[in-house]
């Protein structure tokens, strides 16, 4: 999602030539400078830049009537946070409009194990008493595992207290809205996440 | 729609994290953890804890580290909450630890702007917590909430530009439903604040101009215009005073730092502490400990409220050893002066005078040619906290014993640019040297001094153990509280710039103290 005029992590050109040059740590952003000469980057910044001028595609959909389903019938907040405030069990979606396209939204909607969100692997484990426990995996190394619950708690183990950890790969904690939802109020949904985009308003990020 | 996967685990149930004001309030009664900057709103910096102690401390070990992604000094002070530590870090990032294994729960990162206007680095000295939300404030002058459990931004708000040397640097203060904020830039020429947002929303509800502006009572100290670029920071957390439900902060340097021409006069509210209303910011009394600052004494430092016997009577004080040399205890329900007396040597003032101002000597003040005076612009002691030990009844401070020869120079405001009108050189006559000096709280007696080959730039804690732990330069070290004698010394191989802390996680106790890049946390087995 770079057609936009205001990049979160590129404010100016030159965080963007950093970005291209060293990666993103900690996401699946490369470091640039293995593959391409620094003429190369600084023609990449250019285009992406020139990206952020094109006019956004117009977004079918009533966003309004959107927003109501994703407070009522969708039932969304349940699970997502707006600004921090909704559910923890899946992720945030303040800037959803942002940084996914609209085709990779309807997609989640009605395929939500299409494309899986990083850090939310769905972890189950069972501890050495035959108590068994299921989230979200934080972190884990050879020694130990921490996963987070719907509810927003963290737990932490050394992997000699566990006897199973059995990961759900290619599993999502998130129903398909393929047929709780209309056609129309798919459009709409979509049309709501799709707006929110903070920098565009406004609004402080 | 209801999430899929719930929790089947009763018996295991995290508890949810949850810090209301009560909590913070009564943070005597969870030793365990440590809830705001100073671990309670006192700012003693004591802990209860005792499973480590004179007996065992000689067997304290690593128990694991964190290591911070950007090189810059590391100068937080951790919170912990029921097994989970928060550590701001340089860079503009907090990350979410779990304390029994030393991983990453989660991490916040904000972006920078490239061209911060900074005197001292990209540093940040910790967060606070209110209910299930962490703030923070960011180098580029933003108030950030983020949700406990996530990591996920909750709101964002700028206090002051950046561009025109504001920053931010302290750890906020949770008062009741507000959070309370100061800044930083006093080499900028900047007009410092401190400030109340309320903790939901991020709408600020206050703010107190720590410069006493146009119809202000003190006004008058600031001849001309000098009021407008006269800086006067807030970047040290305070602390709060529930019986009298006030804000105590320390204020900065006026502005420019070693010039003071064309600033005549006390320069109010400038290296004072300020008694304020939590609910409306509205000052109840100030005291000023350097008025007409021309050596850069901020007196930002994080005082300590004690209730000591003083000739029979039980008073309820706020001590700080303040960078100018002296230490001070105050009434802290009236803010006058008790008792007060140099810590290091110091030869700016013949003394205090029965108010406790000091008594400035006949040209001591910067020249252009350069004036020898002891302390340094660094002064006695620093931003670092001191401890006070209920056990002891003493106070505890990490002193500087340092000379500077200072100059004076032009002064031309331009916004955004430095605002110094001098500086300082080395001294070489004499080796600087530091020491933790343990004082009486009434008076500021000195009672026992463990001394220090260098001057150190780290804080102390104090423990219901009967230790003191500190660091100097590289090494980090525990002193028996009654006498001062060295019990235990870790190298941590990279110089020490931050406050240590104590914390329970399943039931056992760790020390913690960043050092260089790391986060070092020690246990006894």
């Amino acid at each position: 999602m770079l057609t936009r005029p205001k990049l979160r992590r590129a404010p100016d050109d030159v965080a963007l030539v950093k970005i291209l040059t060293d990666g993103i740590r900690g996401t699946e952003m490369p470091a640039g400078l293995d593959t391409m000469s620094e003429e190369e980057i600084r023609q990449t910044a250019a285009y992406v830049r020139s990206l952020g001028k094109i006019d956004p595609r117009p977004v079918p959909g009533n966003p309004e009537a959107g927003a109501a389903l994703y407070r009522g019938k969708g039932n969304c907040a349940a699970c997502h946070s707006l600004r921090g405030e909704g559910g923890v069990a899946g992720p945030d979606l303040t800037d959803i409009g942002e940084r996914r396209s609209v085709d990779y939204i309807r997609e989640s909607l009605v395929n939500p194990e299409a494309e899986l969100p990083e850090n939310y692997l769905l972890v189950s484990v069972t501890k050495n008493d035959g108590r068994s426990l299921k989230g979200v995996r934080l972190n884990e190394d050879s020694f130990s595992i921490q996963i987070r619950d719907s509810e927003g708690r963290s737990y932490s183990f050394w992997k000699t207290e566990l006897t199973t950890i059995e990961k759900q790969r290619g599993k999502s904690g998130m129903p398909s809205y393929k047929s709780s939802l209309a056609p129309l109020e798919l459009t709409d949904l979509v049309a709501y996440l799709a707006s929110l985009k903070p920098s565009a308003t406004g609004d402080t990020k | 729609m209801k999430p899929i996967f719930l929790i089947l685990w009763p018996g295991l149930l995290a508890a949810q994290i949850n810090v209301p004001f009560e909590r913070i309030l009564k943070a005597a009664e969870e030793p365990g953890n440590w809830l705001t900057y100073s671990r309670d709103y006192t700012g003693q910096r004591y802990s209860p804890l005792d499973q480590i102690n004179a007996g065992n401390v000689a067997r304290l070990h690593i128990a694991w580290m964190y290591q911070v992604r950007e090189l810059d000094a590391f100068e937080v002070s951790p919170i912990v909450v029921d097994g989970t530590m928060f550590v701001s870090e340089p860079g503009n990032a907090v990350s979410a630890l779990d304390t029994r294994t030393g991983r990453i729960l989660w991490r916040y990162e904000r972006t920078a702007p490239a061209d911060l206007r900074l005197c001292c680095g990209k540093v940040n000295r910790g967060v606070a917590i209110l209910g299930d939300t962490i703030y923070v404030g960011s180098i580029d002058a933003h108030l950030v909430a983020l949700d406990a459990r996530t990591g996920v931004l909750r709101w964002d708000v700028a206090m002051a530009d950046y561009k025109k040397g504001y920053s931010s640097t302290g750890a906020p203060l949770a008062v009741h439903d507000k959070i309370v904020m100061g800044m930083a830039g006093g080499e900028f020429g900047v007009s410092g604040f401190i400030d109340g947002y309320d903790a939901k929303t991020g709408k600020r509800v206050w703010r107190f101009n720590t410069i006493a502006g146009e119809g202000d009572p003190g006004h008058e100290t600031w001849s001309g215009d000098s009021w407008k670029t006269g800086s006067v920071t807030s970047w040290v957390t305070g602390v709060y005073d529930a019986e009298t439900d006030s804000i105590l902060w320390g204020t900065g340097n006026p502005g420019p730092d070693w010039n003071g021409d064309s600033r005549q006069g006390d320069n109010l509210y400038s290296d004072s502490l300020i008694a304020l209303d939590p609910a409306t910011g509205a000052r109840k009394w100030h005291f000023q400990y350097t008025p007409h600052d021309v050596n850069d004494w901020d007196s930002t430092q994080t005082p300590i409220l004690a209730d000591v016997n003083v000739d029979g009577k039980t008073r309820k004080i706020v001590a700080l050893a303040n960078r100018n040399g002296f230490y001070f205890a105050l009434d802290r329900t009236t803010g006058k002066f008790i008792a007060g007396r140099p810590f290091v040597k110091q030869t700016w003032a013949s003394g205090l005078d029965e108010s406790g101002r000091p008594i400035r000597l006949p040209d001591a003040a910067p020249t252009e040619e350069g004036k020898l005076m002891w302390p340094s612009l660094g002064g006695g002691s620093n931003w670092y906290s001191s401890t006070f030990s209920p056990r002891t009844g003493l106070y505890y401070v990490n002193a500087k014993e340092m000379a500077a020869i200072f100059h004076k120079g032009a002064a031309e405001y331009r916004e955004g640019s430095p605002f110094n009108g001098g500086g300082q050189r080395d001294y070489k006559g004499e080796e600087p040297y530091g020491a933790v000096r343990a004082l009486e709280t009434a008076t500021g007696k000195l009672r026992w001094e463990y001394k220090l080959h260098s001057p150190s730039h780290a804080g102390l804690m104090s423990t219901g153990g009967g230790l003191v732990f500190g660091s100097n330069a590289t090494t980090f070290f525990a002193l028996d509280e009654a006498k001062g004698s060295l019990l235990w010394r870790f190298e941590a191989g990279s110089v020490i710039d931050a406050n240590p802390i104590t914390f329970l996680s399943e039931g056992k106790q760790y020390i913690a103290i960043p050092a260089g890049h790391a986060l070092l946390v020690f246990s006894v087995d």
